[in-house]
């Protein structure tokens, strides 16, 4: 009976010590639950989350450059980067002679970079897919590569004053790829990557803005292939220095084609000089002699000085301006305002110009918009010269009546030539039709803007026909384009030597622009050879290029010739079936 | 002895060394020993489906990422075909091969027929 009851009291005692022992345990197990769940949480999740969350930045891919048809000229693609661990680097003499054995470059240079104190060197940026599976056949430690983007442009030279291109970083440099730049970059992008022991990624939560938007443009590739292709035999064929042409809709602004000549591929911009990759179109200026004409025909007819019909005496193809003799490239006798500027007689232009007087000159010089930037949206547009009345010399009006003491860009002239054609209206030229975000949706519409009127339509109707003159008996008889009627001017102009500070004997900027079908211009054209040594004229070596394209252009844009234009071809269809048969 | 050892025993003691109350102690002890033990074995039903469940999602997670990298390969690959056919639809390359290889030239303005 006592053993049994101090058994019981043994075995009560046990099962206290138990409890208390089991309950010390549970509080410090809950106290320390607490300590780690409550009162460590915050700095716990964090040092959690670095461990399997992490935030990974992202290249976002630059958007794609369309034309207006849907065709991409410039775009990006994801290409490997070789770079190095230098510290993690083994044999670095070994591993940079089989570097450079497989990415082509030379061992020393390999060599100096595996040997820097730097974390990370890169190898070789932007390698083919084949470079980089030689590298990585290799098996070199400390040696991997990245995905990098890299900026194509299918086309090769197709555009590429146009378009332009980006530098190492990604980023535009020139053209389009400068003036659009933050828009096709897009916003960096971050990717929260959830991952496992092994750095293996598990989820991905995407953050941040998409890849940048794309460019449909105004241009068409076919048009600007033909102005391109087109431009290229003409100064080859001229041997001229240089040369630039620019294709526009009249009626809306929408430039179609724009071209250069010394061109560049914008794949290997850095080969190419400087001069090369000058967009002459709308950077550089030149005088334009004859063909601005056009704005002195305009502004005397819009203020009814002249009728296309009214005599003037050509002088015998001379006249005396503030002592210096102004001379016309053939001796003329009386001829009628439209002879004028059919034959391009610097006489009678001087003899309307001093009708309409330096300010009324001025101020329709202005009208047209030269002096100003067009507003085009391609960067490095320049607004040309043009001196105010108050600094013009005696001889000022007369030479500025022939195209001479001011300098103008082809674009400006080419947007003045349309103001004549639409009837009277100076739109602003573009190039960016539309930009699409990554969404699909289109962030914003380029559309066509009227700046302001600067002649009435009859008058512009007057100057039309005048112009078509000048194609069909004139100084442009070479821009005819079987089964249209063309209008349009020719210009060559002196080049003013900065040494001498005379005009040139030797060197001429000749020009052609114009626009057809006449009545109702779907193209306005400007061709513009600099310092041709053959074939120096306006006429003859503008003027063809203008027909060229024009030909090329209006048969890919299906616009049909005039009723008598489709006559003569039937005739010509007839005649070839005859001799066929 | 064995009579006083049975005059001690009490009345509880008594009720407990009966053969008749034994079976019934135990099965009290069984239906108190259900609950706790379905109990459990819905908690470890529980932490058995969350456990499973976390492994579902994390294999979903490798699967996914596999997949997602798969895409992205395949959408670079079409990346790539479609700049090389914009390559090889280079419009100085087509006339290039037209002329020298095919012997075809541009027609002459009186070839043309426009159909309206």
């Amino acid at each position: 009976m006592k053993h049994s009851s101090a058994g019981r009291g043994r075995h009560r005692r046990r099962v206290i010590l138990l409890f208390f022992s089991l309950a010390a345990a549970l509080a410090i197990i809950s106290g320390r639950l607490f300590s780690l769940q409550v009162h460590q949480h915050p700095k716990l999740v964090e040092a959690a989350n670095r461990q399997y969350r992490r935030l990974v930045p992202l290249v976002s891919r630059r958007g794609t450059i369309y034309d207006r048809n849907g065709r991409e000229l410039a775009g990006s693609l994801r290409v490997p980067s070789i770079f190095a661990q230098p510290l993690q680097v083994e044999d670095p003499e070994r591993a940079a002679s089989a570097l450079a054995g497989a990415l082509g470059l030379p061992a020393h240079k390999v060599l100096e970079r595996l040997k820097s104190d730097k974390p990370f060197v890169w190898i070789k940026r932007r390698v083919s897919p084949e470079e980089a599976a030689a590298v990585a056949q290799l098996g070199l430690k400390g040696i991997a590569s990245i995905a990098e983007s890299k900026r194509f442009y299918p086309k090769q030279e197709l555009g590429a004053h146009l378009l332009g291109f980006v530098g190492m970083d990604d980023r535009g440099l020139e053209g389009l790829e400068l003036q659009y730049d933050e828009c096709l970059a897009g916003k960096p992008k971050w990717v929260v990557r959830q991952q496992d022991a092994l750095g293996r990624p598990i989820f991905r939560e995407e953050a941040g803005d998409a890849q940048g938007c794309d460019l449909y443009l105004t241009i068409d590739e076919v048009i600007q292939y033909v102005t391109e292709r087109e431009l290229e035999a003409a100064v080859v064929r001229s041997q001229a220095y240089s040369g630039s042409a620019l294709v526009m809709d009249p009626m809306t602004g929408e430039i179609l084609a724009l071209a250069n000549y010394p061109s560049f591929n914008p794949n290997h911009y850095a080969e190419a000089p400087s001069f090369a990759r000058r967009n002459r179109a709308v950077a550089d200026y030149y005088e334009p002699g004859s063909a601005f004409k056009i704005v002195v025909g305009a502004a005397a007819l819009e203020e009814r000085l002249v009728r296309p019909e009214d005599r003037l005496n050509g002088e015998g193809g001379a006249i005396e301006v503030g002592g210096i003799m102004i001379r016309d490239h053939e001796r003329f006798g009386t001829i009628t305002f439209s002879e004028v500027l059919a034959h391009s007689s610097n006489v009678g232009a001087i003899k309307v110009g001093m009708r309409l007087g330096k300010s009324l000159y001025y101020d329709y010089i202005s009208g047209f918009g030269f002096g100003n930037l067009t507003g085009i949206d391609l960067p490095g547009e320049t607004p040309g010269m043009i001196r105010r009345p108050r600094d013009w010399s005696a001889l000022s009006l007369a030479s500025l009546s022939i195209g001479q003491e001011l300098s103008v860009t082809p674009l400006q002239m080419l947007v003045a030539a349309s103001a004549v054609a639409n009837g009277g209206t100076l739109v602003r030229p573009y190039v960016a039709r539309s930009i699409k975000a990554a969404d699909g949706k289109a962030a914003r519409h380029g559309s066509p803007v009227q700046l302001r009127r600067v002649i009435t339509e009859e008058t512009a109707r007057t100057l039309t026909g005048i112009l078509k003159g000048v194609v069909t008996e004139g100084t442009g008889k070479a821009a005819a384009v079987q089964g249209f009627e063309v209008a349009g001017k020719t210009g060559t102009s002196q080049k003013l030597e900065h040494a001498t500070g005379r005009y040139s004997r030797k060197k001429v900027v000749a020009s052609f622009v114009g626009f057809l079908p006449a009545e109702q211009p779907r193209l306005a054209i400007v061709v513009v050879i600099d310092e041709p040594k053959m074939l120096q004229w306006g006429g003859s070596i503008a003027a063809p290029t203008f027909r060229e394209i024009a030909r090329e252009s209006l048969k890919h844009l299906r616009i049909p010739p005039a009723a008598g234009g489709r006559f003569r071809l039937a005739e010509g269809i007839l005649g070839a079936a005859s001799r066929l048969n | 002895m064995r009579g006083r050892g049975t005059a001690a025993l009490t009345a509880f003691g008594r009720d407990r060394a009966s053969g008749f109350l034994k079976p019934r102690v135990d099965q009290i002890r069984r239906w108190d020993l259900l609950p706790s033990l379905c109990l459990a074995s819905l908690v470890l039903l529980g932490v058995l489906f969350y456990v499973w469940q976390h492994i579902q999602v994390v294999r979903l997670g490798y699967e996914i990422e596999h997949l997602q990298a798969e895409r992205l390969a395949l959408v670079r690959q079409e990346n790539e075909l479609r700049f090389e056919v914009a390559r090889l639809r280079s419009l100085r390359r087509v006339e290039e091969i037209a002329r020298r290889q095919l012997g075809l030239t541009s027609p002459m303005p009186g070839q043309v027929i426009m159909v309206e």
